[in-house]
This record gives structure tokens, sequence and C-alpha cells, in this order.
């Protein structure tokens, strides 16, 4: 299948406005592989999808150590933005790669410190091999074989080109990256029936251990040091209304879990490191009737209440996003 | 074909783009684990005051709305820490352990905590309240005195011993340096 001249077109305006300055960012929506939309996963059959995405993320206090919800300091304002290009890619019948690459904008306003700083994010590569060979939407269950959910196991490996504290930096507000190499194993089960969707995700992250001669610009006694593993899980579910003209509107609602281990100093448990928290998502997507064009509005938020999570702020995220995809 | 390599070209072009206005840090892609804090060649940008230099007599300016100069300090306690804090999850994580590991072992030693982040001794006075750390000593670092002398960010530890001299000058990870600089203190 080739590009279409309008494809071309829009890739080339998209370029253009990469090189001035703006930023698109690239995802995926799997509509009709399963039916949900997550991001960067191609639906089935597709060949190649685009995705470019702007994610504002508000801080809104924190959770201590102890799980107690606490206010940011009187006066502060502390934001990042990260926009993101993506594609995915078929490569086999049952298998698609995808490739990640963010750009990261930090804002941070206390009373007495003002401070932007932006650079590269940490690109991400990876593939899903799918564990169905048709499509997993049905309009209504006639048999067992119609209640099976699509199924995804992927893995992606995170490269940290973006800048770490262990770079020749001033301060905590220039990272852009975690500074590791880190390699994520998941699975997504994903099954839609008539208008209705449901999504369980499941991730577990993985990062190599780094030599360290360096904080923030200056030389140090060096160290070894792993980050902790990451488990993700998240449970959504989602209500399609579908127009007249096959144009469609999805509401989706969903939870999602996020734990942190203890990283390793010299090969010992960093006692004090690691987090919990608990997240809710609710989201808009429009897919027009071909479902090759998916603009989505997703808001990942926190309650602010005691035990909702540790040693991690609460955030208000909230990402635009438009994919396209080539079949 | 079924893929357009020019799509493929759009990518590396971006990337090459992003590495043009903000170079990749390679230290990351492959990083060094040599040890170059003598090495003067080397010396990065950042480095602010090291371990082995002396500090000027500095003035604090306490969140109770006192004033202390780190000489007098000294003379009445053997080493002083000084740790950057934003009043952030990491940062209370961080003074936590100080305050139940570290501090009660070290009678001798002054714990400061330093505010870089408020406009006023009031608002820094105000972060220290909210957080429920009143048993410490908290200063604000006005005009970044201290942040530019020693590069401090958040977590930033320093321990200066009764001879002005830095002893440790680096994150505060997970306490052990600290530990070990505080009890090789005479």
């Amino acid at each position: 299948m080739n590009f279409s001249k309008k494809n071309i077109t829009f890739a080339m305006i998209a370029f253009i406005a990469v090189m001035a300055g703006f930023f698109f960012p690239l995802s995926a929506a799997s509509c009709c592989g399963g039916g949900s939309s997550a991001s960067l996963v191609l639906p089935k059959f597709a060949r190649f999808l685009y995705d470019t995405s702007v994610a504002h993320e508000l801080y809104d206090g924190f959770w201590n150590s102890k799980g107690q919800y606490q206010k940011d300091p009187v006066g502060s304002d502390l934001r990042q933005m990260r926009i993101n290009m993506g594609a995915a890619y078929r490569v086999h019948d049952n298998i698609q790669t995808f490739l990640s690459i963010p750009y990261v904008v930090n804002i941070n306003q206390y009373t007495g410190l003002k401070n932007t700083t932006y650079g590269a994010g940490d690109i991400t590569l990876g593939l899903n091999i799918e564990l169905f060979n048709d499509i997993r939407c049905v309009y209504r269950v006639l048999s067992l074989d119609d209640l099976w959910p699509a199924i995804y196991l992927g893995a992606k490996v995170t490269v940290p080109t973006g800048i770490s504290p262990y770079d020749n930096i001033p301060n905590s507000f220039d990272i852009t990256g975690l500074g590791f190499y880190t390699f994520d194993f998941g699975l997504l089960l994903d099954k839609t029936i008539k208008s209705w969707n449901i999504s369980i995700a499941g991730n577990y992250s993985v990062g190599l251990q780094r030599p360290v001669n360096m904080e923030y610009g200056r030389y140090i006694e060096p160290y070894n040091i792993t980050p902790g593993d990451r488990l993700n899980l998240t449970a959504s579910t989602g209500y399609t209304f579908t127009f007249d003209s096959m144009d469609s509107l999805t509401f989706t609602f969903g939870y999602g879990y996020v734990k942190d281990y203890f990283s390793k100093i010299n090969g010992l448990e960093n006692q004090i490191s690691g987090f919990e928290k608990h997240n809710l998502l609710v989201g808009l997507a429009f897919a027009t009737a071909d479902q090759n064009n998916v603009i989505k509005l997703n808001n990942t938020f926190n309650l602010p209440l005691n035990g909702w999570g540790i040693n991690k702020p609460a955030t208000i995220t909230t990402i635009l996003e438009y994919s396209h995809v080539i079949r | 074909m079924l893929f357009d390599k020019k799509y493929f070209l759009y990518l590396l072009a971006i990337l090459y783009s992003f590495s043009c206005s903000n170079p990749l840090p390679l230290s990351n892609l492959f990083p060094d684990g040599t040890d170059k804090r003598n090495i003067n060649s080397e010396n990065p940008t950042y480095s602010g005051l090291q371990v082995g230099n002396s500090v000027p007599d500095l003035t604090f300016f306490n969140t109770d709305g006192t004033t202390e100069t780190l000489s007098n300090i000294l003379r009445l306690r053997k080493g002083v820490v000084i740790y950057f804090t934003m009043w952030c999850p990491l940062c209370e994580t961080h003074m936590d352990y100080i305050r139940f590991n570290i501090k009660p072992g070290y009678p001798d030693i002054e714990f400061y905590l330093m505010d870089y982040v408020s406009a006023t001794i009031t608002g820094a006075q105000d972060n220290q309240t909210a957080t429920g750390y009143t048993d410490f000593q908290a200063a604000l670092d006005k005009n970044f005195t201290l942040t530019d002398l020693f590069y401090g960010t958040m977590g930033t530890t320093i321990v200066i011993d009764k001879k002005s001299v830095i002893k440790m000058n680096e994150d505060f990870k997970n306490g052990q340096r600290l530990s070990n600089v505080l009890a090789a203190i005479p």
C-alpha cells in the first residue's frame, strides 16, 4: 500500500512545522483491533500510524512518605508540557513496532524563583505482538468466541536521550529524562461489544544499572545506581456514540495504579526511594467514519486524599492527541 | 513497498533538529563511572565550591526572623549540615530520614534546611510550618547566595566542618554518605 498524496502532504507540513520550532507528537489509535483508543497501537490490518500529542501536566500537591496529602509550597505553580511524536508500523501480520519521540518543557514558578527549561525527552522503541488473527470488535455475542478479547503482548525499551540529574546541568528544573535504559513488558486485553469497550493493561518496567560520576554538573565520588522496578496497571471502560455519518464519539473512564519499587545504590536497596499513586482517567475520542483519523482529549487526575499516593506529586494531566492511520 | 522510506527520513530529520538545538546528552547513553573529581581540565560548568574548599563566612536568614553567621555557629558546634529544600515529596523523604535516623546521633552538629524557592522569610516560615519541620533550623537563601556558592538544588546536601572546610557537597540519595561523612568528623 502506498501513501496517498494527501498523506504525504500532511507529513511534509508536520515536518516543516517541527523544523520551525513547533512540535508534533505521534501516537496511534487501535479502534477495531480490540476497539479501545490506546496510543501507539495499530488497528488490526492497518499498516502505519502516526500520532502527535501535547500533554500539559499541572502539579497539584503531593503525598508524603506516610501517604498524607499536602499542598504545594505557598505561591508555587509547577507545570510540565510534553510534545510527543510517535509512529507505529506493522512489520508482520501480528507484529507491530512503534517509536515515540518526546520533547519536554518544564515550567516552575515559586514565589522566589521562576524557571522554564526545555529539551529532548527519553525516546521509546517497542513492539506489540497480537495474539489474535481477526478483528475482535463484535456487534453481538453469538458464541463464546465472540467474547475473546484482543490480546497484545508488548515490549519496549526507553533510551535515555533526555537530560538527567547526572548531566552537566545546574539544577533539578532542567531534567527532561530519567537517565536510565529501561525495558518494559506489558499485556493489553481489549474488548469491544457493540458500543461498549473494556480494556485492561499491565506493564512491568525494569531499569539497567548505570555508573554515576556527576550530579547536577558536579563530579562526585562514583557509584552505581539501579532504578526501581515499576508496576503499572490500568483498567478502563468506554461507550461509543455513532452518528448518522458514521463518525463516532467515545467516552472513556478509567483507573490506574502505578508503583515504583526501591532503587538500588551500589547494589543496596534505597529504602527511602519508591512511590505509589492511584490515578483516574476521563477521556473523549472523536473518530472519523473510516476510523483513520482520531482526535483524543484525555484527562488524568488524582484525588487529593490521604492514601491515594506515597512519595509522589499529585498531578492533573491533560493530553490532546491526533492519530492518523494508513491502512 | 509497503512503507515509504520518506517517513523514516522525516523522523531522522526531526531527531537531528532536536540534537542541533539541544545536543543529546551522550553521558546518559554511555554513562561514565570514572572518578573525575580531581581532574582540573575536566571541571564541569556548575561545580561550585567542592569538597576540600574553605567556605567564606556566611549569613543565614532564619525563618524565625533572626540571623546567624556560619562562624558563630561553628564556634558552638562541630559542624553544619545544609540541606537544600523546595518542600517537595522527595525533600520530605530526605528530611524525615535526617530527622529520625541522623540528627539524633549528632547533637553537636547544626542541621539547616535551606529554602531556595520562597521569596520572603515569611513565605519560607509558612512552608516550614505547613510541612511540619519546625524542629529544624530553617533559613531562606536570600538572593540565592548559597545556591550559587554551592550550586545547590533539590536534595543537595552540604557538610561543613569546624574549620569551615567542605566535607560533602552532593545529592542526599539514601543518606548513607551523609552518615559516613558525619561519622568521620572529629
